[in-house]
């Protein structure tokens, strides 16, 4: 009765707290507890999935089927250059009634989520003598809140924490030597208690990729996991021939999941460097990194405290193809008393595991143009024969392409209809693998291993489609078919919406249980960074990252010459209302 | 791969100009023994003759292997890039000096990296010697 009694005074406290943050319009109380019950909490978007369960769902229902033909554009925000290089990949953030959103650079803003007046801004400075040598910069995915601070990566190997009130920069944390290791930090970080996680790029960079976890008061560094196993790993190490695991690859740069009751933080690792492998068949005993290389293309459990393995599941050993598991969100459920895992790899496969433990209970294979595997296996979770390329000839015809069926945007989850919204993409490659030699002096460079050219799929051109399935039976209930694959990431709302942005400039609402295509507006640029909706003042915004970059657009623009012929780089946030 | 983005031409060009100036023209050295000539033949590079015969088979083929180590990522060899994507480089009519000093120096937009911190001049002009190679090869 005591505890009770307390708990019920601590939560009194708790409250006028929060209403007096409300009520003076600061947006710092982000506590690690409001983090856990983000799904409680619609009026704000908290992190970069939405909830640590990542359904990217906004259980907010204002908009909805019946009306979302209404909508009109509430203001737009143009970060302008340049902040437009390589397009707006990152989602916003909403924290009572404060829209914050990063762009490449790792230039922040914080925004009245009202009107879009620009309250604060903060423009790291960053090394562009080492940028200047980098392929895939200066973009950037996303930020995180809590602990009074907005968190952000930096291409050149920081974390950086901004005070939320003011945008002034509090501490930053020199996580990544990139000037030896060239690459750094694009994805949002993630906080968990009084740590803040982000995972180093690495993948075709020669180096040994990451998942950081610092301090949030000081940004001192708590603990590292390695993606790529060495001396501290003998039994990881162990699966990298010779020293091939130096320069490993592996990675961590989208963002993982939380599990508070287990403690256990998800995140998806890299693909391996080379991307590409010549040995074919013998790649156990032969080639540029004989063995199953782990921890690269996996799934790993970590202990949030101590980051300590708990479990993994390897999706593809070895990985020759850069199919990795950095894409997407880890998915979250529970069904029948059990507590699963969703994910989708970047061939098409998709796992279904028990979270507590990394037992396969279902795969599926989610896309419909592959020949690199026959399919999965849906007991073991085994990719059903695989395919190896080899050194020295041109493969024709070789599915999916290199940007994946499942590329890294997110998708979403609406917990009514019990379906699971994702964009899978449909294109083929020729593909040439060549033997080379690991860069790592006096930096580290990009070591590829082949030559590509995309094509369309033996049946027409490469396009892509919205699906709507049961995630854990992987039943499809609908698809919608898209010329041009989307990259953006989506969001499902409680208004039984799923909103998508596509390549050539529109933002649709589809109706969540039918896929039909009830609304879209022309923002005038492809969309590479995701929505969220939020309230302020009762009423409900959604806010749509929109900009088209990257080097997966970049293809697109020479695949789609009639459709994205003016592609150029761009960025804008347009936030939708009802009148 | 398509790199376009006229807009932002001007501050590209000065960003790399900035950063070409601000990198120290120390002495590098190449992984598999091949010692970059650093501030020599960045000055000398694209002024100078290829030290070999780019039409060497020997040569097109190591600067293959360059290529597919860090440049087939962005230029991927599809059809139609044209003006919107990243070169496609097959099929194009280049002069061999202006692809080395683009190789060398990246293009003023930044957008490619400025290999001559990476690669030594020799490893430059066997990329090019690919390159050129290219549109002999294209179809085949």
């Amino acid at each position: 009765m005591i505890g009770h009694t307390k708990s019920k005074t601590a939560a009194a406290v708790l409250g006028v707290l929060v209403l007096v943050a409300l009520a003076t319009g600061l947006a710092w109380a982000v506590d690690p507890s409001r983090l856990v019950n983000a799904e409680k909490d619609p009026n704000s978007w908290l992190s970069y999935n939405g909830t640590y369960h990542a359904w990217r769902y906004s259980s907010l229902g204002q908009i909805n089927r019946s009306n979302v033909g209404n909508l009109k554009v509430a203001w737009i925000f143009q970060p302008g250059m340049p902040a437009t290089e390589h397009g707006l990949e990152g989602t916003p953030l909403a924290v009572d009634g404060v829209v914050y959103v990063s762009g490449s650079y790792s230039r922040v803003w914080a925004l009245d989520g009202a009107t879009g007046k620009v309250l604060w801004f903060n423009y790291p400075k960053i090394d562009m003598q080492l940028k200047a040598r980098q392929t895939h910069v200066p973009y950037n995915r996303g930020l995180a809140v809590g602990h009074g601070q907005v968190y952000v990566g930096t291409i050149d190997g920081r974390l950086l924490a901004l005070d939320i009130k003011t945008g002034k920069q509090v501490w930053e944390s020199q996580l990544v030597d990139s000037k030896k290791e060239t690459v750094g930090f694009t994805g949002a970080p993630l906080v968990v208690k009084d740590l803040i996680l982000i995972g180093s790029q690495a993948g075709e960079w020669p180096t040994r990729g990451r998942i950081f976890a610092v301090d949030s008061k000081t940004g001192k560094e708590r603990w590292k996991f390695w993606t790529v196993g060495g001396p501290e790993d003998p039994k990881a190490q162990a699966t990298w021939g010779g020293d091939s695991w130096k320069t490993g690859g592996g990675g961590g740069w989208t963002t993982g999941s939380y599990d508070p009751d287990l403690n256990l933080v998800y995140w998806g690792t890299g693909n391996p460097s080379p991307l590409y492998d010549w040995a074919g068949g013998d790649w156990m005993t032969k080639g540029p990194r004989p063995g199953v290389n782990l921890y690269i293309t996996s799934i790993v459990a970590l202990d949030a405290d101590t980051g300590k393995l708990n479990w993994y599941f390897q999706e593809l050993p070895h990985d020759p193809w850069d199919f990795d598991s950095s894409v997407g969100e880890m998915l979250l459920l529970e069904r029948d008393g059990k507590k699963l895992l969703v994910h989708a790899n970047k061939g098409g496969p998709v796992f279904v595991l028990d979270r507590t433990n990394g037992k396969v209970q279902n795969a599926y294979m989610g896309n419909r143009v592959f020949n690199f595997v026959k399919g999965v296996d849906p007991k073991t979770g085994k990719v059903i024969d695989p395919w190896y390329p080899t050194e020295g000839k041109v493969h024709p015809w070789f599915c999916p392409w290199i940007a994946g069926a499942y590329s890294w945007n997110s998708g979403a989850y609406n917990p009514k209809a019990g379906l699971w919204y994702k964009i899978v993409q449909e294109g083929c490659m020729d593909l040439e693998i060549v033997r080379t030699t690991p860069i790592t002096e006096p930096y580290a460079q990009l070591n590829i291993g082949a030559n590509f050219n995309f094509k369309g799929t033996p049946d027409g051109p490469a396009y892509g489609h919205l699906d709507a399935r049961e995630p854990v039976t992987g039943a499809l209930k609908w698809s919608v078919n898209y010329p041009v694959p989307p990259l953006g990431s989506l969001l499902a709302t409680g208004g039984e919406l799923v909103f998508l942005g596509d390549m050539e400039g529109r933002v649709h609402a589809h109706d969540a249980e039918t896929g039909q295509d009830l609304w879209s507006f022309n923002n005038g640029s492809g969309h590479r960074g995701g929505i969220i909706s939020y309230a302020v003042g009762g009423k409900q915004y959604v806010a749509v990252a929109s900009g088209t970059g990257s080097l997966v657009a970049d293809a697109y623009a020479g695949l789609y010459p009639e459709r994205l012929g003016h592609y150029a780089y761009s960025a804008a946030v347009v936030v939708f209302t009802l009148p | 791969m398509g790199r376009p983005n006229h807009t932002r031409w001007l501050l590209g060009a000065v960003l790399a100009l900035a950063a070409t100036l601000a990198v120290p023209r120390d002495g590098q050295t190449q992984m598999g023994g091949t010692p970059a000539q650093g501030a020599q033949s960045q000055s000398q590079g694209a002024g100078a003759a290829p030290p070999f015969d780019l039409k060497d088979e020997a040569v097109v083929k190591q600067g293959a292997t360059l290529f597919a180590t860090t440049c087939s990522y962005c230029h991927k060899g599809h059809p139609g890039a044209g003006g919107a994507g990243v070169p496609t480089l097959r099929d194009q009519t280049y002069d061999k000096e202006y692809l080395y000093r683009m190789i060398s120096d990246g293009p003023p937009s930044g957008r490619m990296p400025a290999w001559k911190y990476q690669y030594s001049a020799e490893q430059i002009w066997k990329l090019v010697a690919y390159i050129l190679s290219l549109k002999h090869t294209e179809g085949q």
